[in-house]
């Protein structure tokens, strides 16, 4: 009798072990099987296709814009497509912006300037019904529906603010890195906005003006120029405003290479990882955070709504926050709780 | 329902409960199996589409370029051959670029796939107009037409290579997972045929043991139901009442005809029977035991006409003690046997029983033919055999007597024998203890 359950218990634990087994298998097996599935079938449906076209798609401002972008057209049931991304020709601004009328998409957004080819392009997207959402920087000579992004005049009021911080009994020169490809004329207003409002502080006696033309279009080009500023003991400027990502980069990253800390004051530009790191070290004085979710998130619903509506505000500005020695710590734990938030 | 089943269960033949066990853990197998290779069928099915997907692409992208040359041919020549060979051109790339829409695309390839088909409308908006104007030479037009033709045809291509290169980097990752679930399903149907295995020897040892017991039990029973029956047989022979009723008859008849010598004997035996059939297996006194092995001298010396001298020497206190039954009888029925018979002196049996401290003595001698000390210690150790003819001796065997005394007391050293050798006689002694050891409790007697 003993003996009988033994043999009993033993069949049942092996029947028990052959069922785990067998369930357990079948069960990673068909999750292995799912996945493959999934990697040919994660296609979705969209109403709307857009194109988003920028000047160098490597540029991290610009990603992170698309990607709040792309992340707001899926809930939107939109898809943002980075034109330009996944082609193995690296299409200039224009052409991308040609094979995105051609392609008929339903609306574009674009990092603009303010050039007549630009214009033109605008203009003959919009003529063929394509709604056209600049971002970061403006075509307003264009036709187009909106435009998302900062307020330069304020944004160059602020940057004074910071450099105001830095006035001393001795003169000093402060330069601005400015793009040369087209007459920018965001950058414009932005180097206005400095001018009056140091004027307006009254301190503008304590500092000289200038600007630099940086060519962005021609690779590696950025890089030289502002190395070779940064090395040479004559031309070095006291204070240096660069006005996009790969300036502030190229810049810190001169001041470091040439053993040159503080000895340029940097006020950069865009919150990157590395570009807060070099807040946090001291290498640049202060950076501005522009809200890229917003300004992506912004665009996409301009589409929408003219799309929808017929019509769409002209401008939207975004938010942007000056980082310095002050609020970095304070900034980086905030993000720290967004990203935890996010996942 | 459980019994039920088991019933069941038991009365299957052992070829059905191989059968089954192979058959249900067969099928077990093969559901698995069919299970898995379908779900790898599915994922074979959908890289296959994706195969043909870029296989459609491949012609598209050749198309393509055939459209381009003919165009480029016809603005070249002119000619109604090179016309004719655009528009059918034409018609093939349209035909393709739907096969292309209708197939199966995964992930961004879909946005790419109506990146191309829009870029081609417009490819071939521009390319007609160009032929349109070309026939109708107005330059200017054919020459712009083309220049966007030739542009488009440009972008176009480059989505086609696009296109390529995202379907292969899918079937790449699609290809490295079925892989995956390959060398899984693999080692799912290994480890269940080891499992499988392992429960199928488990069964087959259990069935096989199930079967074979209720072999060997049922020729136990037989055995023991034969020689039940044996047993049966022989009682029913000699049925004691049939015989000392039958003895008693004739010891009555011998009264009756004044023979008192044959009705002592009648009696004798009557009595020697009696005692034989009731003592065999029960404790008795060593009174009785004695009174047993009178009478069977009695009887001896009735067949043998007084051949056998036997002489008592009893120590009267000592009779009332306890002792197993068919001791004494078969030890004087074995010095008559094997010690005195066919010796030519007189053959004289002297039975001593005398009270010591630890309990009661008894030997019997003889003068008879003695024993070796090999036999001796043959017979006291287990180890002698018989001959022949003392196998068929009536009789209870003196080993019989030994393991008898030692069940009994429950030890060893009762028994032993001695002679001084050939024609020397032999004595056989007893030491019965008082005290009785059984089931490890000692009992006073």
């Amino acid at each position: 009798m003993k003996s009988h359950k033994r043999t009993t218990l033993i069949l049942g634990g092996l029947i028990v072990l052959f069922s785990i087994i067998t369930v357990c298998g079948l069960i990673y097996f068909k999750y292995q099987a799912a996945e493959v599935l999934s990697i040919t079938e994660n296609t979705r449906e969209y109403t709307h296709h857009y194109a988003f076209i920028c000047n160098d798609p490597s540029d991290s401002f610009y990603q992170a814009v698309y990607n709040a972008a792309e992340k707001e057209g899926m809930q939107n049931n939109d898809y943002v497509e980075f034109m330009g991304k996944n082609l193995n020709v690296s299409y200039s601004r224009a052409e991308l912006l040609k094979i995105a009328i051609e392609a008929q998409v339903d609306g574009i957004i674009l990092e603009a300037n303010e050039s007549s080819d630009m214009t033109n392009l605008i203009d003959r997207a919009v003529s063929a019904g394509i709604p056209v959402v600049t971002v970061g920087s403006d075509n307003t000579a264009s036709m187009r529906q909106s435009y998302v992004g900062l307020g330069y005049y304020d944004l160059g009021a602020a940057y004074a603010k910071e450099i105001l911080k830095y006035a001393t009994d001795e003169k000093q020169r402060v330069m601005v890195l400015m793009e040369s490809n087209a007459i920018n004329s965001t950058q414009n207003i932005l180097y206005s906005g400095i001018q009056d409002t140091l004027e307006k502080s009254g301190k503008s006696g304590y500092f000289t003006m200038e600007t630099m033309l940086v060519n962005d279009s021609v690779p590696f080009q950025a890089e030289e120029s502002i190395g070779g500023l940064l090395m040479d003991d004559g031309a070095r400027p006291d204070l240096l405003v660069c006005l996009t990502e790969l300036d502030t980069t190229c810049a810190y990253q001169a001041l470091i290479d040439y053993n040159k800390v503080g000895k340029t004051k940097i006020f950069g530009f865009f919150a990157d990882d590395s570009i807060l790191s070099a807040v946090k070290r001291g290498i640049l004085v202060s950076t501005v955070a522009v809200d890229t979710d917003q300004m992506g998130k912004f665009s996409v619903n301009m589409l929408d709504e003219y799309l929808e509506d017929g019509f769409a505000n002209a401008y939207l500005p975004a938010d942007v926050t000056f980082i310095n020695a002050d609020n970095i710590d304070e900034y980086l734990a905030e993000r720290e709780t967004e990203a935890g938030d996010g996942k | 329902m459980a019994n039920e089943k088991s019933r069941l269960w038991d009365r299957l033949s052992v070829q059905s409960k191989f059968t089954m066990v192979f058959i249900l853990t067969g099928l077990i197998i093969f559901v698995v199996n069919l299970y898995l290779f379908i779900n790898i069928d599915s994922v074979i099915i959908r890289i296959n589409r994706i195969y043909d997907s870029n296989v459609t692409v491949n012609s598209l992208s050749d198309s393509l370029d055939e459209l381009q040359n003919s165009l480029r041919g016809y603005l070249d020549t002119r000619s109604t051959d090179t016309m004719e060979e655009y528009y059918r051109q034409e018609t093939e790339f349209q035909n393709l670029l739907l096969e292309l829409e209708d197939s199966d695309m995964p992930g961004n390839s879909v946005i790419i796939t109506e990146n191309i088909r829009n870029l081609s409308k417009n490819y071939i908006k521009a390319a007609d107009t160009a032929v349109n104007a070309r026939r109708g030479n107005i330059v200017e037009k054919y020459k712009i037409s083309y220049q966007q033709a030739l542009s488009l045809y440009g972008y176009i291509n480059t989505y086609l290579y696009s296109l390529n290169n995202e379907l292969f980097r899918h079937n790449t990752q699609s290809y490295s997972g079925l892989v995956k679930s390959f060398r899984t399903l693999e080692m799912i149907s290994m480890i269940m045929l080891v499992v499988i295995s392992m429960i199928d020897v488990f069964l087959l040892t259990l069935i096989s043991k199930n079967i074979l017991d209720p072999v060997q039990e049922r020729e136990l029973v037989m055995e023991t139901h034969l020689k039940d029956a044996e047993l049966k047989y022989l009682q029913a022979q000699i049925n004691p009442h049939f015989l000392f009723n039958t003895l008693n008859a004739g010891a009555q008849l011998a009264m009756m005809e004044d023979a008192e010598r044959t009705e002592e004997y009648l009696q004798n035996v009557a009595a020697f029977f009696r005692y034989r059939i009731r003592k065999g297996a029960e404790a008795s006194r060593l009174r009785d035991e004695i009174a047993l092995v009178d009478n069977y001298i009695y009887i001896l010396n009735v067949r043998f006409a007084g051949e056998i001298n036997f002489n008592k020497e009893i120590d009267e206190n000592a009779l009332d003690i306890e002792m197993p039954g068919m001791i004494l009888q078969p030890i004087v029925e074995n010095s008559v046997n094997h010690g005195i018979r066919g010796i030519e002196r007189e053959g004289h049996i002297r039975l001593t029983v005398t009270g010591t401290e630890t309990g009661v003595r008894i030997s019997v001698s003889d003068n008879g033919i003695g024993m070796t000390e090999e036999q001796i210690k043959g017979i006291l150790e287990g180890g002698y055999v018989m001959k022949d003819q003392e196998k068929n001796s009536n009789g209870v065997g003196v080993r019989n007597v030994i393991s008898r005394l030692e069940l009994y007391y429950g030890e060893k050293g009762i028994f032993d024998i001695k002679s001084e050798g050939k024609d020397r006689g032999t004595e056989i002694i007893i030491d019965l203890p008082r005290k009785i050891v059984k089931n490890e409790e000692i009992l006073h007697v």
